[in-house]
């Protein structure tokens, strides 16, 4: 089979998806499996519970895998025809690939959370369900790098094989991608909250819903890099 | 709920605390505690001296039951079993006893079996001594190569010989010591075993303590052995017999002590709980306020069960009570709130209560949350088959541990909600595995609305319009909660704001995107209630309330997670058709290996996305809609109610 430079563009994106999220579930799911470890290790019935705090941050590499089986399909490489992709959506995968696998990062956030809902919930299992709560809060800047992944597949016209954009639009799209995926690594700063948050409900239950005021707050940065992304592919013409 | 003033004689006391008691429908306050009105008039209780006797009681029938339990042998239910067939616990029918009744009646039972305690200490002793036995043997078997006379071990006239085991690489450490040592007379005899050495050492008695300090190692064992004149293998014997004596007596008392539960176990089981809830009965009185005849218990009870509270004191005192029932005037932070929701939707008070339970006069937000948190489950997972193995789990579950366990009951009714709901939502999005019937197969699904994999912006569509939906609910209930509790600057600043701009929000934004074209009156009206809206914001909240509008749209935005979990699943589950196809493909040897990755594949993506779908769920609920209206906190209700697992009282009490 032989590559036209498009589709090498876009199994560097699939590259690019797929690795960096894996970077970030990889150290989330290692800081969880750390205090999961202690866990156990304290009491062994608490195995299962722990495990599923330590399945939490693996989400982002799902995210970031489901991605990369999407650019793939998207150019024949994996079930299908070769398709003859243009540079220019060559271009906007490396967008989405960044788009999902910098966002991706947020699992360290998710990991510290977790971390902290797993060593919370062994001592006082009722507190689980908030702690699982407080703990897919920085899951959030993942699901906007999906989000903006998903979109820029669909208007560059990978779902459907109708590719029309130029390069330059193409180029925008690695602007997005960047927009949103470094906005994506506010999810550490709102695990560190969050994190807190379980405790300090832990402590004292009542007060859950100020915690989750002061968790969200750092995606309003989350926020600010969706929108910029969007305003990108709106300007670029992406969205028509 | 209603603030509950109860005035009766105290002779009717015993009587009504019973019957209040078996009823539930009370929660008794302690006048002492509370800001009472009345307790100038009144006097404190005194703590009744039938407590004690109850403690006493209920250690004794504790320390046989303890006795008892070890003797039992019950085959342990196994995980699968406790959840899917568990054993459901007998009830035993009792009668309404007094408390003197009931003393005499535990006396007697303790009485009865309480040679079981004295078996227990035999039985104690028995298996210490046991324990030494063993050791010995141990320690004895090590010797059996000296064939030395054990009699010569420990002190004689002049000399002193001790037996020690000491760790093979220490050994020549030791050796050296002992020759540095210089002893008068040192006579040693060692015998390698295993990875440790077994030593006689033989010094002169007046050298014991110099021998005794050099054996002070943590590699070296003293070997303490009782005094035995004879050869190691006739101790041996000799200990063997002695074990076998000492098993043979304790079968029997075990066999004794099992009759003594057979005779009694269950009568003191029964016991140990009437005994409990008298004592619970008896703690109450120090709760209420006292004159010389009468006595006054102050409470709450839900408004819906003040009838029937006031017929229970009617009947328990004959009509010789006064009852009275207050709207609560006091804190509404010290008012206990209990839910009051049909039969249908109780099992979703949980998911609220995992947030927090609602204040006294807040809106219960279970009715609201229940629809959506299976609807946005089920738009989450969305695929026939995993909403069918879930179905069938919570199915078993139901006729299972549900019948044991309210809380697994109420859990499995949730989950059987879910699945169905997945099941319907997975034939809408044609999610069967993933794409497995038309992958292998080649049937397309049938009766599909829409797919996330292949419409990805009509799902993210219906996301937000569901997400907008769903935040605007939340708002028209704050809306309502203040418009009822008359906090009309609250309602402009917090609520109407809101609806200001969000029409206006929209109607620029399809004009600047280009989606739309509106009348300049239209674009006029728009520009000043987005102006209006975001003045009351920053009214309300100052330069925060910035904030406010990223926090708005963040909300918005956060429920494009439908779409994404969506997607995770239809697409993963799709990558392991994918990966099984091209395993199959390449060689039909590889067929297991096919099947193996997935089933073990799906499996997984079934799990995770489960969990995925119902942790997101409660999130947009508890972050997003939650966050709109809700703040929670309040008391739970917490009726005086006999806490009966193992009996039940005849006639149904009450």
């Amino acid at each position: 089979m032989t590559m036209g430079t498009g589709t090498v563009l876009v199994v560097i994106g699939a590259g690019l998806a797929v690795g960096l999220s894996a970077i970030g579930a990889g150290i989330g799911v290692g800081i969880a499996g750390a205090a999961a470890s202690g866990v156990t290790a304290g009491d062994r019935e608490k195995f299962g519970l722990a495990l599923v705090f330590q399945a939490l941050p693996q989400t982002q590499g799902i995210y970031g895998l489901l991605v990369a089986i999407l650019l793939l399909m998207s150019t024949g490489i994996l079930g299908g025809n070769p398709v003859d992709v243009p540079v220019s959506v060559g271009l906007a995968a490396i967008g989405v690939g960044i788009a999902v696998g910098l966002a991706g990062l947020s699992a360290i956030g998710q990991g510290i959370a977790a971390s902290s809902g797993a060593a919370v919930s062994a001592r006082d299992p009722e507190i689980m369900g908030k702690g699982l709560v407080f703990s897919v809060l920085p899951e959030t800047q993942a699901i906007y790098g999906l989000l903006v992944a998903i979109l820029l597949m669909a208007f560059s016209g990978m779902f459907t094989g109708v590719f029309t954009i130029s390069e330059a639009v193409g180029f925008a799209a690695i602007g997005s991608g960047l927009a949103v995926g470094f906005a994506g690594l506010s999810g550490i700063g709102q695990g560190i909250t969050a994190g807190a948050g379980i405790v300090a409900t832990a402590q004292q239950p009542e007060v859950m819903g100020r915690a989750l005021i002061f968790a969200v707050m750092s995606e309003t940065f989350a926020i600010f890099g969706l929108l910029v992304a969007i305003l990108i592919m709106f300007g670029s013409g992406l969205m028509g | 709920m209603k603030q509950v003033y109860l005035g009766l004689h105290r002779a009717y006391l015993n009587n009504l605390l019973s019957d209040l008691h078996e009823a539930g429908l009370l929660e008794i306050t302690n006048i002492w505690d509370a800001e009472s009105k009345l307790r100038a008039a009144l006097n404190e209780g005194e703590r009744r001296p039938e407590i004690e006797k109850c403690a006493e009681s209920i250690q004794d029938i504790a320390t046989l039951l303890d006795v008892l339990g070890e003797s039992r042998e019950e085959e342990e239910e196994g995980i699968l079993q406790l959840l899917l067939s568990p054993r459901p616990p007998r009830k035993i029918s009792v009668d309404k006893k007094d408390f003197h009744q009931l003393c005499r009646e535990a006396e007697e039972v303790v009485s009865g079996a309480g040679a079981a305690v004295d078996m227990k200490r035999s039985l104690d002793a028995l298996r210490a001594r046991l324990g030494i036995l063993r050791e010995q043997q141990e320690s004895i078997a090590l010797l059996a190569p000296f064939d030395l006379d054990l009699g010569y071990l420990g002190e004689s006239e002049l000399l002193y010989t001790v037996p020690v085991v000491i760790d093979t690489p220490a050994y020549q450490r030791f050796a050296e010591k002992i020759e540095k040592e210089r002893f008068d007379t040192l006579y040693s005899s060692g015998i390698e075993n295993g990875s440790q050495m077994v030593v006689i050492l033989t010094t002169l008695r007046e050298d014991r303590d110099r021998l005794d300090h050099l054996l002070q190692d943590p590699y070296i064992r003293i070997l303490e052995i009782e005094p035995f004149t004879g050869a190691p293998r006739e101790k041996i014997e000799a200990i063997r017999s002695e074990i076998e004596a000492l098993h043979r007596r304790e079968r029997e008392l075990m066999e004794e002590v099992r009759a003594i539960d057979a005779h009694y176990g269950e009568h003191l089981r029964q016991l140990h709980e009437e005994v409990c809830i008298e004592k619970d009965r008896l703690m109450t009185h120090t709760h209420f306020g006292w004159t010389h005849d009468t006595v006054v218990i102050e409470g709450w009870a839900a408004e819906k069960d003040c009838g029937r509270l006031q017929e229970i004191c009617d009947a328990a005192t004959a009509g010789h009570v006064f009852c009275k029932f207050h709207d609560p005037d006091g804190t509404p932070e010290l008012v206990p709130v209990c839910y009051d929701n049909p039969g249908w939707l109780r099992p979703f008070e949980a998911v609220t209560t995992m947030f927090a339970r609602p204040r006294y006069g807040e809106v219960d937000p279970t009715l609201f949350t229940a629809p959506v948190l299976i609807l946005f489950f089920a738009l989450m997972l969305g695929d026939a088959v995993y909403g069918l193995i879930i179905t069938v789990i919570a199915a078993l579950l139901y006729r299972g541990a549900g019948k044991v366990s309210s809380t697994i009951r109420d859990g499995s009714i949730i989950l059987m909600a879910a699945g169905v709901a997945t099941v319907v939502s997975g034939i809408l999005q044609g999610g069967y595995m993933g794409d497995f019937l038309p992958r292998f197969l080649g049937i397309t699904p049938p009766f599909v609305i829409i797919n996330a994999l292949e419409e990805p912006i009509v799902f993210l569509r219906l996301a937000l319009i569901i997400g907008i939906v769903q935040i605007n609910l939340g708002l028209c209930i704050a809306a309502f909660q203040n418009l009822r509790k008359k906090r009309y600057t609250e309602l402009l600043k917090g609520q109407v704001s809101w609806f200001f701009l969000q029409p206006a929000a929209a109607v620029m934004l399809f004009a600047f995107f280009g989606w739309g074209a509106f009348s300049r009156p239209v674009m006029i009206a728009s520009v000043l209630a987005a102006v209006v809206g975001s003045g009351l914001i920053l009214l309300r909240s100052g330069p925060l309330g910035f904030f406010d509008l990223t926090g708005f749209l963040g909300d918005w935005l956060s429920y494009a997670r439908l779409l994404a979990l969506a997607l995770a699943t239809g697409g993963i589950a799709m990558t392991v058709n994918i990966l099984a196809q091209m395993v199959a493909g390449d060689n039909p040897l590889f067929l297991i290996l096919a099947a193996f990755i997935f089933i073990a594949g799906q499996t997984f993506n079934f799990v995770l996305q489960t969990l995925g779908a119902f942790i997101h769920s409660l999130r947009l609920q508890f972050v997003e809609f939650f966050g709109k209206f809700y703040t929670g906190g309040g008391k739970e209700f917490s009726p005086f109610m006999a806490k009966r697992e193992i009996t039940e009282l005849n006639g149904g009490g009450v």
